[in-house]
This record gives C-alpha cells, sequence and structure tokens, in this order.
C-alpha cells in the first residue's frame, strides 16, 4: 500500500488516475441521478433550492474537472512512455505529485459539502459577483477555488512533464512524424494547457482576494468589472473543453485505425488540425459571452466557425481510416462508433450557437446543456469507455469480457440519447439550465420525464460496467501482448509492460512499428 | 419553434431554419458515409483491407469546401444580427431592473411596478411600436430572456445593456431569468404581455392602475 | 526537435497575430488582447530556447535509422521507482491554502514542511 502511495512509476500513476477518475465519475453520476430525479416532474420537492444549487454545481466540476480531464492525463501518463519507447516520463516525482494534488484537489471541492453553508453552489462557472456573496457562511465556495487551484497546478505539471518526455525521450528511430496520434494529441493537449490554465488560476485567485482580503475587483459597487471575471474565466474555460476532447480524439483514432486494420488516413492532417483546433480554441472565449453586450460578437462568432473546420478534417479522417478497411465491431470499437455518431451531433449543434442570434435564444438553456453533453458526454465519455476497454489488457493482463461490453454500449448509448435528445427541444421551449423546478407547461413534462428515463439506463450500463471489471478481475483470462493485433508500440511488451517498460527496444522504422 | 412574437425574432428564426437545414445536412451525409462503411467493410473471412493513408485531391477538398461553408454561415449571421444589435431612439423606453429574485419595470411616465417570486410581474409593450429596454442589475448577473421574441441579454450590474424590440402580435408570453443568480433562480419569472397601442397608452396614462 | 522550434514558433507568431486582430476587431477591448499577447510573448520565450537549444541537441529519437547500438551508452536521466516526496508535498499545498484562508499556523506548518520536502527531494535526488 505504502508502495502505491509512494511510487513514482507512471504505469502505476496512471492506473491510480483511472482508478480515482472512476471513483470520481461514480459521484458525479449519483449526483446526475439526482438531478434527474429532481426534475423527472414538475414542480418536484425531493431537492430543495439550494441542495439541487450544489448538486449540479458538483456534478458539472466533477465530470470535467475530477473525470473527464483527469483521465486523458492518466491515460496519457500510462501510454505515452510506451507508445514513443521510454522508459519513464522525464519528471517521475513530478508526476506522482501531479496525481496527488489532483486527488486532494478533488476531495478538497467535495469537503465543502461537511461545511455549515454547504458546498459551492454558483455552478462550475462561478461567475461574479455571485461568487462573492455568502463570504461568512460560504467556505464551501472558498473549497471549490483552492481545490480547483490545486487541480490545476497539477494539470499544468503534468503538461510540462508530459511535453518534455515526448521531445526529448523518444526511442532511436522513433522521430516525431512517426508518433501515435494519441501521443500528438496529448502534445497538442498540454500546450493549450500551459496556455490556458494561468488564466483559470488568476480568475480564482482574484476572487479569493476579493472574498478575502477586501480588494474588488468584480465588485462594480466599488469600480471592478463582473465581466473581467467571465473573460478571465472563459479564457481558460473554452481551451478546457478541447483539452477535454483532444485526448479522446487521440484515443478515438488509435481504436478506429486498429479495427480498420489500416493505418490512419491523413496523419499529417490529423496533427496539423490539432494544433489548428487547439491554437483556435485560445481565439473564441467569448462566444460564452455573445448576451452580455460587452464584447466583439463577430470576432467570436468568425472564429467559432472556423474551429468546425479542423473538426471536420478529423471526421473525414477517421472515415477515411475506416474506408475499404476490414472492421471488426469491438467492444472498444463500438464506443468509438458511438463517439462519432453522438459528438457530431455536438459538433452540429456548436455551429448552430455560434450563431449569435440563435444563442440569443439558446444560451443559458436546456439546448446549451444538450451541446455540451453530446460533445463532452456522448464524446469523450464514450471515448473514455472505449479507451478503458481497449487498453485494459495493456494494464492488467487480463481483458474484459466481449459479451458483456456490447450490454454496456447498448445501455449508455441508448440511455444517452433518451437522456439528451429531448434537452434540445426543452430549450427551445424556453427552460432554462440551473433551475430546480419548472412549471408544467407546453412539452417540458414530457421531455423531462423520457429524460429521467434514459438517465436510468445510463445507471445501468454503468453499473453493469463495473460489474464486468469486477468479475474480470475475478476471471483473469490472459491477455497476452498483443491481444487486438494493434501497430503502436506500447503492444510489444509485455501486459502488464515490466519495470522501465521494455525489455529489449524494437526498432522504429515506421509508424506502425508492431506490423 | 415557438412562433415568433416580435420583428427580431423571425429574423432570427430564419436564422435558426438555415442552420437546422445545414445540420440536417450535413448529419446525413456524414452518417450515410459512416453507415456505409459499417456495412459494406464489415470484416468477413478473406477480407483484405486495402492499405492507404492519403488522398492529397481529397483532402483539399475537404478542407475547402467546409471552409466555404463557414464562411457562408458567418455571412448568414453577419447579415442577421447587425439589426437586431442596432439600436435607434425610440420614444418608448423602459428601464427593467433584475434583483434577487425578481424584476422591476419603469415605464416613461414614472410608472412602476415590481413582482416577487411567487407573483411575477407584468412587462406591458405595445404591438407594432419599437420599444428600446434598458437593462440593470442591482446585484448579480441575471439575464431577461424572452423565449417567444428568440431573445435574451443580460443583466449585469454596473452596466446598462440597451436593446430594440418590435413586438408584432399581441398575448401573453411567459419569460424568465437566465442567468444563474442563486437560491431562488427558478423562480425569478415575469410575463410579457403585448397590448395594442391604445391598451398601453391607456395603462400608461392611468399610471399602471388600469390592467389592460 | 526541428518540430519542437517549429510548433512554438508558429504558436507564438499566431499568438501575435490574433492579438492584434482582436485588438483592431474588438474595439481595444484591454483583457482580451493582454491574454493573447502574453501568451503569443510566453511562447516566444519557449521557441527562442529551443532554437539554440536545438543546435546542440543530438537527440536519437530524431534520426530515423538509428539503431539501439548506436544510441546505446546515452545517459538519459534518472529514473526513480519510489519516493515518498510528491505525496507530502501536496498535502503541504493543501495545508498552505487553507491556512492562507482560515488557519493561519497550518498555512506555517505547511509551508516549512514544503521547504521540508524539497530540501529532502533535492537530497535525494543528488544521491541518485
Amino acid at each position: 500500500m505504502i508502495e502505491w502511495l509512494t511510487t513514482t512509476d507512471h504505469k502505476k500513476i496512471g492506473i491510480m488516475y483511472v482508478v480515482f477518475v472512476l471513483a470520481f465519475f461514480v459521484i458525479a453520476g449519483v449526483l446526475a441521478g439526482l438531478i434527474r430525479a429532481q426534475l423527472a416532474v414538475p414542480n418536484n420537492t425531493l431537492l430543495g433550492a439550494h441542495a439541487y444549487n450544489q448538486v449540479f454545481t458538483l456534478h458539472g466540476t466533477a465530470m470535467i474537472f475530477l473525470v473527464i480531464a483527469p483521465f486523458g492525463f492518466g491515460l496519457a501518463n500510462f501510454l505515452v512512455p510506451l507508445q514513443i519507447g521510454a522508459p519513464d516520463v522525464a519528471f517521475p516525482r513530478l508526476n506522482a505529485a501531479g496525481l496527488w494534488l489532483f486527488v486532494l484537489g478533488g476531495l478538497t471541492v467535495f469537503a465543502g459539502l461537511a461545511t455549515y453553508g454547504g458546498a459551492a453552489a454558483t455552478g462550475w462557472t462561478a461567475y461574479a459577483p455571485l461568487n462573492e456573496y455568502f463570504v461568512g457562511t460560504g467556505a464551501g465556495q472558498d473549497l471549490f477555488f483552492i481545490g480547483l487551484l490545486m487541480t490545476s497546478i497539477s494539470t499544468i505539471l503534468t503538461s510540462i512533464n508530459l511535453l518534455v518526455t515526448v521531445f526529448l525521450l523518444r526511442a532511436p528511430g522513433m522521430t516525431m512524424w512517426r508518433i501515435p496520434i494519441f501521443t500528438w494529441e496529448i502534445v497538442a493537449t498540454s500546450l493549450l494547457v500551459l496556455m490556458a490554465f494561468p488564466s483559470l488560476a488568476a480568475a480564482f485567485a482574484m476572487a479569493l482576494i476579493d472574498r478575502h482580503m477586501g480588494a474588488h475587483f468584480f465588485d462594480p459597487a466599488f469600480g471592478g468589472n463582473p465581466v473581467l471575471y467571465q473573460h478571465l474565466f472563459w479564457f481558460f474555460g473554452h481551451p478546457e473543453v478541447y483539452v477535454l476532447i483532444l485526448p479522446y480524439f487521440g484515443m478515438i483514432t488509435e481504436i478506429i485505425a486498429t479495427f480498420s486494420r489500416k493505418p490512419v488516413f491523413g496523419y499529417v492532417g490529423m496533427v496539423i488540425s490539432a494544433f489548428a483546433i487547439a491554437g483556435l480554441s485560445l481565439g473564441v472565449w467569448a462566444h460564452h459571452m455573445f448576451t452580455t453586450g460587452a464584447v466583439s460578437n463577430p470576432f467570436f462568432s468568425a472564429v467559432s466557425f472556423l474551429i468546425a473546420v479542423p473538426t471536420g478534417v478529423k471526421f473525414v479522417n477517421w472515415i477515411g481510416t475506416m474506408w475499404k478497411g476490414a472492421i471488426s465491431l469491438t467492444v472498444p470499437m463500438l464506443f468509438a462508433v458511438g463517439f462519432l455518431l453522438n459528438f457530431l451531433i455536438g459538433g452540429i449543434t456548436g455551429v448552430m450557437i455560434a450563431s449569435p442570434p440563435i444563442d440569443y435564444q439558446a444560451h443559458d438553456s436546456y439546448f446549451i446543456v444538450q451541446h455540451f453533453h453530446y460533445t463532452i458526454g456522448g464524446g469523450s465519455l464514450f471515448a473514455l469507455f472505449g479507451a478503458l476497454y481497449f487498453w485494459f489488457p495493456k494494464m492488467f493482463g487480463f481483458r474484459l469480457d466481449e459479451r458483456l461490453g456490447r450490454w454496456v454500449f447498448a445501455l449508455l448509448f441508448l440511455g444517452f440519447n433518451a437522456t439528451f435528445i429531448p434537452m434540445g427541444f426543452m430549450g427551445m421551449e424556453g427552460m432554462a439550465r440551473r433551475v430546480y423546478t419548472y412549471p408544467a407547461v407546453g412539452h417540458l413534462p414530457m421531455l423531462n420525464a423520457i429524460a429521467t428515463l434514459g438517465s436510468a439506463l445510463m445507471a445501468l450500463g454503468a453499473i453493469l460496467f463495473f460489474v464486468e471489471v469486477l468479475l474480470a478481475v475475478r476471471r483473469r483470462i490472459p491477455a497476452g501482448d498483443n491481444p487486438w493485433g494493434a501497430y503502436t508500440l506500447e503492444w510489444m511488451t509485455s501486459s502488464p509492460p515490466p519495470e522501465f517498460n521494455f525489455e529489449t527496444l524494437p526498432a522504429v522504422r515506421s509508424r506502425r512499428p508492431a506490423l | 419553434m415557438t412562433d415568433p412574437a416580435s420583428l427580431q425574432g423571425v429574423a432570427m428564426r430564419t436564422d435558426w431554419y438555415i442552420f437546422i437545414a445545414a445540420g440536417v445536412a450535413v448529419g446525413i451525409f456524414v452518417y450515410v458515409c459512416i453507415g456505409w462503411c459499417l456495412i459494406a467493410y464489415r470484416d468477413r473471412s478473406g477480407r483484405v483491407a486495402e492499405q492507404f493513408e492519403n488522398n492529397k485531391p481529397l483532402e483539399i477538398l475537404y478542407l475547402v469546401i467546409p471552409l466555404l461553408m463557414v464562411f457562408a454561415l458567418f455571412g448568414v449571421t453577419y447579415a442577421i444580427e447587425m439589426p437586431i444589435d442596432r439600436v435607434t431612439g425610440p420614444p418608448n423606453r423602459i428601464a427593467v431592473t433584475a434583483f434577487r429574485w425578481s424584476w422591476r419595470f419603469e415605464y416613461p411616465n414614472g410608472t412602476s411596478t415590481a413582482g416577487t417570486p411567487t407573483k411575477p410581474p407584468t412587462l406591458y409593450l405595445p404591438v407594432g411600436r419599437s420599444t428600446q429596454i434598458e437593462l440593470r442589475s442591482d446585484d448579480v448577473t441575471h439575464s431577461f430572456w424572452v423565449p417567444a421574441f428568440l431573445f435574451k441579454r443580460d443583466a449585469i450590474p454596473g452596466m446598462i445593456n440597451v436593446f430594440d424590440v418590435t413586438p408584432n402580435r399581441t398575448g401573453r408570453f411567459v419569460s424568465r431569468c437566465a442567468q444563474f443568480c442563486g437560491l431562488d433562480h427558478a423562480l425569478m419569472s415575469f410575463v410579457v404581455e403585448v397590448v395594442p397601442q391604445s391598451t398601453y397608452a391607456r395603462y400608461l396614462a392611468g399610471n399602471g392602475t388600469v390592467t389592460p | 526537435m526541428k518540430t519542437f522550434v517549429g510548433l512554438f514558433a508558429t504558436a507564438a507568431a499566431f499568438g501575435f497575430a490574433i492579438a492584434i486582430a482582436y485588438w483592431y476587431v474588438a474595439h481595444k477591448e484591454a483583457a482580451g488582447t493582454v491574454l493573447l499577447g502574453i501568451m503569443g510573448a510566453a511562447l516566444t520565450f519557449t521557441a527562442t530556447y529551443a532554437l539554440a537549444a536545438e543546435r546542440e541537441a543530438k537527440l536519437e529519437g530524431d534520426n530515423p535509422n538509428e539503431t539501439n547500438e548506436e544510441a546505446a551508452g546515452d545517459v538519459l536521466g534518472v529514473f526513480t521507482t519510489q519516493s515518498p516526496w510528491p505525496i507530502l508535498i501536496a498535502f503541504c499545498t493543501l495545508a498552505l491554502f487553507v491556512g492562507l484562508l482560515w488557519v493561519p499556523v497550518l498555512g506555517a506548518a505547511g509551508l516549512v514542511g514544503m521547504l521540508l520536502c524539497f530540501w529532502r527531494l533535492g537530497a535525494e535526488s543528488a544521491r541518485v
């Protein structure tokens, strides 16, 4: 046990990231269940206003900062050194510090539940000046800020670590243009983190200084500006959602190539589009502020439309990878296909709300909730499950069951779409987000009831997944080095890999060294 | 889609329709391609995957076509948005102030009404005339959302947001705050009642005592 | 390594370009321009360092035909397998933040603890 607490082995650290991520996922999922239970019928009394406001705040915060983001970095921790033929990351102790800062930071956010005023209840975005209310009884809000400052430090340190690792520790023959697409996406993600996260740290630090040291950065009564908070937050916030998707683009690419039995189509296009997305994402932040009247809507609308282009390039490249291949619908591939179908909807609704006349209606409504759940949930979360099924054998040496996996996929896919398709219509009918109840008008009661039923299906799928993991641990069917017949370097060592990863480093002469 | 109750809303609904059409077209095209791959290229015995990784003409094509599409979509957006955001100086100016958790409406003649979470206030607007709304907040950021107008604008403390709206039909339209503002955000609603111009004039003349 | 330089140089140029474009289009909005400009500047620092480092760097990974025998003997770095300091540093960070806000004694303890951890870390890395 002490061995795990003091390890600096990237593989163990990566596995611990995954374990803690899954634990936070269960908690955030339960919170989502509470939301859907409260909204199942209009004027429900299951959760009062303050309880509900804490629940949705913690749900969003946990899913974004404690599940989707750390899984990308956790998997990168495990995988990147293996994919480039390195013995570990460049700074193993820094790596471990990143893990524990993430764990402690996440627990700190939830510790708010134990305080007098409850946990943070201002949404994961914690806008000013709302975030400056309740200083005396608002310890939960402070714990939210310092917890996320800790996770932000963790992410920044991990990004530096991964960048140095990829640039300096590649095996002989592993040139930058031969590294797997997953590793390229991690490079782009890491660069994005370095550019964006300091802005979040600034916003949160300024909010804490306003709250505790009598400053007035965001308080208009004394000349401060609430819109400044929005600028600082969203300058981080929009790149953050690309941090939440780029690693998953990489996972999907590896899975599709493997199960189409083909090389990645348009490798160079994939690399350039990753950086185009990352770069452009730093210029679109105020599309979250179209309704403030305080920003140049045309500038941000134009750049937001532009991001659709490199994303489209990726989509065509994925289809091109499948084209004329030999596609086997294993469980990872099912999740990859689910990703494509879901993320497309997220992307299309995203292009819609990049148009301010549409956003004037859609902003802060359930239309937005639908959009970001399709990208983060239908996209990243599905890729997360696909990645778990795909790399589980490499991490542990034994396999997850394919047949049960199909049931997990079916329940998650059907449940997810049943939950979130109705939300687009809820938004168009005028249902705002972050509301603990709604009136019994129009189709809202029916749409909400369907969404709640869908969420129950998703919960079943998630439960079945954990059952499957327990069963796999019991049965321990050996997986072998390369159970999928995949192409990248991590599949050329044992499952799990030995200490320092490779008994003998294979010669790298192409993008598919295992072929 | 809500039947718009304002001229600006009609323009915005056109934007919705154009984007929905484009979105559905792209969606169907991509879904068909994916479906085709899953069916035609299924790994049956003896199937050998063709090992290609490039197609320069195709790659250029699907860089250029989406670029042209987004240029067009931006053009449509800009053309529709600019008249909506433009503020002229119509004579009917109403000051709307948001506070936790209801609204206060001050009419040109000084008449003022305010509401509570349990008794939402009513905003009277004359049909067929342009009204200028001045949005303020007493405390945190709120948002003035009238779904029937397909429109919202934030009420930010320290700032005054101004916009014009021309209702094009009478009726009662349930509206609400859209920016999370704390405990009773869910109850912070109001009603927009669009009335004939004569009724509106009588309402103002009676200092709000004669409800239309 | 050339890729490293190219990446940061292109990103720096992009940062400055979009900062200037934003300044004009957004009617001199200060927050966004400063953020984008600082981003361009930060990337320029890294690109400049990379440019100089690139001349001296001889990475085995950059040679497409390098073999293990040719690369053998190069010291990549020191890779530890165990260290107690990272998790302790994480706890000290938490103590520091909590202390800054509510319990100054705890904050002081966190600060002292962090210094101790880095002290021992220094000894540990020099030893190996």
